[in-house]
Formats: C-alpha cells, structure tokens, sequence
C-alpha cells in the first residue's frame, strides 16, 4: 500500500528522492576522490620512503643525533626478518656532511644529509631511481646523489666525491666514495641535499658499530600500522640490547603516524572537511524532505481522514507513511549509489591525470600524491551515508504525525470541499 | 496586470501554505548560511596562504640572479645601490608600494660548543624587514639594531638543538664567492619564535652587511619588494624586468607554486561547493514550486478565464519562487554574517599545526568574508530560483483554462 502510494504523484517522489540520491552522489563521489589520493599518497610515502613502522632511538624523532642509534642492529633485523606480516627490513644511517667532488672545476663543497643504506633491502623508490648513464647504488665505495647537487658540485659519473663530517664519538668522519648514478625525485630540496652511500662505508666513516639510526620495516598495510608497530615491539623486546636500551627509555617503535605527522594530519583535515561538507547537505537534505512528506500531508488530509472513518488507528495511518518514506529512502539511496558508483568506476577507469594541470602537478609532487588520480569507491562512507539519509527520512515522515492524530474524521472529509 | 498585483498575490500564496514554505525557507536560510559560513573560512584559508607565500621573504616580486634557485651561494649574486628605490621607477607610485628588502641568503654551517648544524644565513637590513615574517617574529633578547649589527637571531628550535642561548657565541661556516670557507665567531643577541617549527631550525639572521664583510663583497643574493595590493604586480615586473636585465625577475607565484596552486583551486572549490549545496536544495525547491502549482491549477484556469495572461500566469509563479529564496536568502546572509562576527578574529587551529604549514598556513585561521563572495552567492541563488521554477512555471502556463477548471 505505502509502495503504491508513491507512485500517486510520481514526480514528488522521484524529486524527493532525486534530493537524497543527489547528495549521496556527491558526498560517495567526493569521499572517493579524495581517499584515492591520499589512500595513494599514504602508500607512496610509507611504501616507497619511511616505511610502515620504524625502529628508532626514543629521541631520534625530536632530535636526530648521530648519536641517537639501534643498537644490536644485526638482532633486530633477524627478529624484524622473522615476524609473519614482514615484507622488509632497511636499515639506514642518517647524517650531515660536506659534500666536495674531484672535478677539473673550481673545487666548491656543499652541505648534504648523507643516507647510509642497504642496496640489497633497501626499498625507498629514490634510491633505485638513477637518470640514464648512471644506476643505482650496489656496492660499497660507491655513492648516488640528487642532480641538483650533482650539478652545483659540477661531478659526473666516474667522479670521486670526498665526504667530511662528525662522527659518533666527534672524531672526523670522512669517507672518499666513485660517482656511480644520480637520481631525480622532483622535490627541489631533496635533490639540492641528498647523498647516498653505502651502508657499510656510513657505518665505518661515522663509527657506528651493529647500529643504525632508523631500521625502516614494511608491513602488509598502512592502514594497520599502529597494531603493527605494537607487535613489532613485541617481537624485539628480548633481544637484550633493544631491552636495555627500552628500559632506559632510548628504543622504541614507531609508525608512519607519527614519523610523517603532517601526512596523518592531512588525512583527519580531509576527513573533517568532508564530513562537515556532509554534515551540511544532510541538513539541507532533511529540510527537502521534511517538507515534502508535509506536503503529502496535507494533500492527503481527506483520505487519512477516511481511512480514519472507517476504523484505522492513527499509529497504523502514521506506520504506513513511515513505509512510504522507507520506499522512497530506498529508491534515493539505490539511485545514489548506483550513480555514484558509475561516475567512480569511470573516472577510476581512466584516472584524473593530475600531472597535465601545471601547478597543480608541482602540488602534487610535494604533497608525494600520485601523477594520476585513481578514485578508490569509499564503501564505507557510502554505507554510512545511505543509513543517515535512511534515518533522515524516517525523521521526515515523522514530523507530519501529530496532525495524522489530530485529524477528526469529519473536518477531514469536510476540508475536501 | 500589474506587477505588483503580481507580487502581492505570490506574497499571499506563500503565506497560504505557512508550514510547508517555512520548512522551505528553513532550508534555504540554512543552505545560504552555511555556504556564506564556509566561503569565509575557505577565503581565509586562501588569503592568508597567499600572505604567508608573500611574507616568506618572497615579496610579490623578487630579483635573484640566474641560477641561485639551483645553487643559493654567493657566486650568484648582484649589486643594488644602497638608495635604490622601486617607487622611483616610472609608472610605480610610492602607494602602490608597501615596502622592498635587499638581502644576502647563503648556506652555512652554525657551531656552538656542541654541535655543528646546515642552516641558510641570511644577512637583512632589521629596518627594511616589515615586509616579510621576519619583521614580525617574536623574540626573546635583542632583535638586530641595522644592517651593521654583528650579532645573530636563532630559532628557538636550532637554539635547543645546538644547546646555545642569548649572549652566548656561535660560529659561523660560509663560502666565499671565490669556493675558500670564510668563518667568524658572532654573539646570539636574540632567540625567535614562528608559528611554523621548520623555520626555525633553517634561518639564521644577522646584520646585511656584515655578512658582506664576511664574505669580503659588497652583493647582494636577492631583493624582494612588497606591493599594497596584488594587482600592482605585472606593471612593477615589467619595469623590473627592463632594470635589472639578465636577472631573473620572479613572482611569489613562480617561488612557491604550491601556494600559488591552492589559492588558484580555491576559486573553483567555492563554487563545486556551492553548486553541491544549492543542487540538493534545489529538489525541495522544485518540488514545493510543483506543488503548489498542481494544486492551484484550478485557480489557475480560473484566473486565465478571467482573463490572465499566459505571460502573467508564469510571472506568478516565477515570483513566488523569487519571494521565497529572496526571503531565504536575506535570512541566510543575515545568519552567515552574524556567525562569522564572533569568528572574524580567529579560529586556533594549533592541532593541525603540521599539516597546515605544509599548505602555508598559520596555526590561527582568519576567516574573510568578501562583499563579492555574498554577491555571488546572491546572484547565483537568485538564478538557481529562476531556473527552479522554470518547469512548474512552463506546465502552468500550457493549461488552457477550459481544461484546468474541469480537473
């Protein structure tokens, strides 16, 4: 009966749930469009550079001392290589050098963070990524720099470049390493600052002995880190020195959350702002079909009042009208979502090619989102959304209810007239 | 028939249907506000990245010489005469100009007792400074007297990191144009703060000429110059471009295309935002304009029998439309605008203190509501119920008035 009275005046019905399918669209289209690029971004950053969790000195993260270390590196990195959900293990060492090449140019030095890492498992994309008549790092005595770097210091490849620091203990940290690769990542500051060697060559020059300043791991998900990071750590507090080290308060595990907080916070920004974005269309929403259904009311106002006349109780008059919403609710959210996930599966099919929009693309770039945007369909928010308007319109049909109640039989037929 | 007959009689049918139209304009009333609402806070956002990109020693216009982008050293450098002046030049008035600065950036390496630190030197003139952050940072100590004083400002930051605090001494590692190091030790006279931490631990300032003297030369690396409005920009970059030639002339827009990209995506997210919130309005607006036609289309017919014109018929319901989103729209503004006054001053965002310097933004957020904002959102509001009552207005005006009275 509810379904039939719908379709008594179809074009109220389908503007009303034309409203609710409309803001299921935008609100699942939206949501898509944004989890596909930072869903992107959160896995270019945790699986290409910091990885899901990292093991680090408890105050590395605050203040990122050479002396700040793991120790019982070789250890951990047996344990790490042991745990089931495991797909990595990096260690990296992390310092500051002047930078000088061999190059019949004037001789100039440069500051640059130096990255000590482990060709064979290092999994930062950076790393492998050399311009054409170069390659990557592979053995030790061999080093790879960012091409603006590689350009200010006027080497190429086959040059020997000279390294000169401060060690762990303070001593002189120096390191002579042959040019064998340089890498373009797009990010101005990284390819001005950056120098890689080999683990190995890091480790002797700055004096550090079976430690490392970051162990990165890669999990299965970044989603799960937080519980990943804590099973970690359960994995290596027996080791002996990581135990010593926890108790004296100087080990401890991390995830991405908290090495990249300006990427974790990003994510609850966009979560904040589509949620008031859909907080706001469901208000507007609700005004849609709360006035609708008093509309329909108010039409109908001699036919409640005869089925009142001839024996129907309010609650059943009221039960029925709340039917007719759930019909019409049902048919908005189908629509919405069918919709929605029609223009999500298009565009996903071809992608927003991001990196065609000029600024934006820079954008992009340092942001470390992807060159094409991939929406990823947002079921959850889909669901969640579809049981608001649900609600919403159970509200709506609500409202016109006391007046159901107030009807006497007779002023309704009367009003007829 | 008159039009204010016209108008009288659509002001009369709204108030026929108390209830319904009141939940309507409920929901116009709301849609308006929260989009005014929004507008401000996305303005604001937008306002002050472009602000933030400008105060980061950018200027609206700067002059570098070519390369140091690449390779920020002192070989690429250039000479400004000490009174050299941007409103001197023709066509540029001194109130098109809010202020230029001459500096001396370079990257050295700071050492206190403990540590040795990569940090960027930057050597200003204290009094020339109201035009970028560096004017404005709060500092514990002493700021920098002129473009002489020998002593150093350090962030708080670097100042924890190196372990060196007011009155202490620091050295500083530079290189000299000609690739030999130059260091000198200077005292720490102050110790600032800024509300994006990274600053901190990267700027150091001391007095312009005295990293000259350090680096036994008289050049400068860049020279910002500060506008009172943006728009001044493209005749001051011409004239730029013709003084200093072979130097690159750059715009904020040019140094940070990341702000740059935002403030531009800004303009479009305001109307995507926009037509999401009005879309959804729309059907109860459509919806309610059908209604009231359908169940008026006797009257209707009657009101053609006495001889209505179609024309006036569809100006009716045309109007009543116009009423009820005017009505909305009214409310809506005066709601909006009594919700941002609280706000107009600030809202603390501290708690995204990370992510909001990552797109340039300060921890308190200062919502802008343009006069043009509203206007826009007038007019468009105001077409959108125009276009709304189109079709009722349409199926109104077919009925001839035979065919409407029998129904």
């Amino acid at each position: 009966m509810a379904w039939r009275n719908l379709w008594r005046v179809p074009r109220r019905t389908w503007l009303t749930a034309g409203g609710v399918a409309f803001a299921i669209l935008f609100v699942v289209f939206l949501r898509s469009m944004h989890g596909g690029a930072f869903g992107a971004a959160v896995n270019l950053v945790t699986e290409r550079m910091s990885g899901h969790v990292q093991v680090q000195h408890a105050e590395y993260l605050d203040d990122p001392r050479m002396r700040h270390t793991v120790e019982g590196l070789s250890e951990v990195t047996e344990a790490l290589a042991g745990h089931p959900d495991v797909r990595a293990v990096a260690p990296r060492g992390i310092g500051f050098a002047l930078v000088s090449a061999e190059s019949e140019s004037e001789e100039r030095s440069f500051g640059a963070q130096v990255l000590g890492i482990d060709p064979a498992v290092e999994f930062a994309t950076v790393s492998q990524r050399a311009l054409p008549g170069g390659r990557a790092l592979e053995r030790v005595g061999e080093g790879f720099l960012g091409s603006v770097l590689a350009r200010n210091l006027g080497a190429d490849v086959g040059d020997s470049v000279l390294l000169l620091g401060t060690g762990k203990e303070g001593g002189v940290a120096a390191i002579a390493v042959t040019l064998v690769g340089v890498f373009e990542s797009g990010v101005a500051d990284l390819d001005r600052s950056v120098m890689m060697v080999h683990f190995d060559d890091f480790a002797g020059a700055f004096g550090l002995e079976d430690e490392a300043h970051v162990v990165a791991v890669l999990g299965q998900d970044a989603a799960d880190a937080r519980a990943f990071a804590a099973s970690i750590a359960r994995s290596i507090e027996s080791i002996e020195s990581v135990e010593s080290a926890a108790s004296a308060g100087a080990a401890r595990v991390l995830p991405w959350q908290e090495i990249q907080p300006q990427l974790a916070q990003l994510v609850v920004v966009k979560d904040t702002i589509g949620f008031t974005l859909a907080g706001m269309l469901t208000v507007i929403v609700t005004f849609v079909v709360v006035s609708a259904f008093v509309m329909t009311v108010f039409d109908r106002t001699a036919e409640f009042g005869m089925l009142k006349a001839i024996g129907m109780p309010p609650a059943a008059i009221l039960r029925m009208v709340q039917f007719e919403g759930l019909w019409m609710s049902l048919l908005g959210v189908a629509l919405g979502l069918a919709a929605a996930l029609a223009v999500v599966s298009a565009v996903a099919a071809v992608g927003v090619p991001v990196s065609e929009f000029g600024d934006l693309a820079g954008m992009y770039k340092r942001l470390n989102l992807p060159d094409t945007l991939i929406p990823a369909f947002a079921t959850r928010d889909a669901l969640l959304i579809a049981g608001v308007m649900i609600a919403v319109v159970q509200f709506a049909a609500a409202v016109p209810a006391p007046r159901i109640w107030r009807l006497s039989a007779v002023d309704a037929l009367r009003d007829e007239e | 028939m008159k039009l204010r007959l016209l108008v009288q009689l659509g002001w009369r049918n709204l108030w026929r249907h108390k209830r319904r139209n009141g939940i309507l304009l409920g929901g116009i009333t709301f849609a308006i506000a929260a989009v005014v609402l929004a507008n401000s806070f996305i303005r604001g956002m937008q306002v002050q990245m472009a602000d933030n990109a400008v105060d980061l020693m950018n200027g609206h216009v700067k002059i570098l010489a070519p390369g140091y982008l690449d390779d920020p050293s002192i070989a690429q450098s250039f000479e400004v005469a000490h009174d050299w002046r941007p409103d001197a030049l023709e066509g540029i008035t001194s109130d098109m100009v809010a202020g230029w600065a001459s500096r001396v950036r370079v990257p050295a390496v700071i050492m206190s007792e403990r540590e040795t630190r990569g940090i960027q030197l930057v050597g200003i003139d204290p009094a020339s400074e109201n035009i970028s952050f560096v004017g404005k940072l709060a500092i514990q100590g002493e700021g920098l007297a002129d473009a002489a004083d020998r002593r150093v400002i350090v962030g708080a930051g670097l100042a924890e990191r190196i372990e060196t605090q007011v009155g202490r001494r620091i050295v500083l590692i530079t290189q000299g144009a000609d690739g030999r190091n130059r260091e000198a030790g200077y005292r720490v006279a102050g110790i600032y703060r800024s509300d994006t931490s990274s600053l901190e631990k990267i700027f150091v300032f001391t007095g312009r000429d005295t990293v000259q003297d350090l680096l036994e030369t008289n050049v400068v690396t860049e020279l910002s110059v500060r506008l009172t409005e943006e728009r001044f920009s493209p005749p001051l970059l011409q004239r730029l471009a013709n003084v200093f030639a072979g130097l690159d002339v750059m715009t904020w827009q040019q140094l940070d295309p990341t702000a740059a990209a935002m403030t531009a995506i800004i303009d479009v997210v305001i109307l995507v935002y926009f037509f999401i919130m009005m879309g959804a309005l729309s059907f109860g607006l459509v919806n309610s304009l059908v209604t009231a036609v359908m169940e008026r289309t006797r009257e209707m017919g009657m009101m053609r029998a006495i001889g209505m014109r179609p024309r006036s018929v569809l100006l009716q319901v045309v109007l009543e439309s116009t009423l009820i989103m005017g009505a909305g729209i009214a409310g809506g503004v005066v709601i909006g605008v009594l919700a941002y006054l609280p706000i107009a001053d600030g809202v603390d965002l501290a708690a995204f203190n990370e992510a909001l310097s990552t797109f340039g933004l300060s921890n308190v957020l200062v919502p802008q509501l343009f006069a043009q904002d509203v206007i826009l959102v007038v007019v468009l509001s105001l077409i959108l119920g125009f276009v709304a009552s189109a079709s009722p207005a349409v199926r109104c005006m077919k009925m001839g008035p035979l065919e409407a009275m029998r129904r």
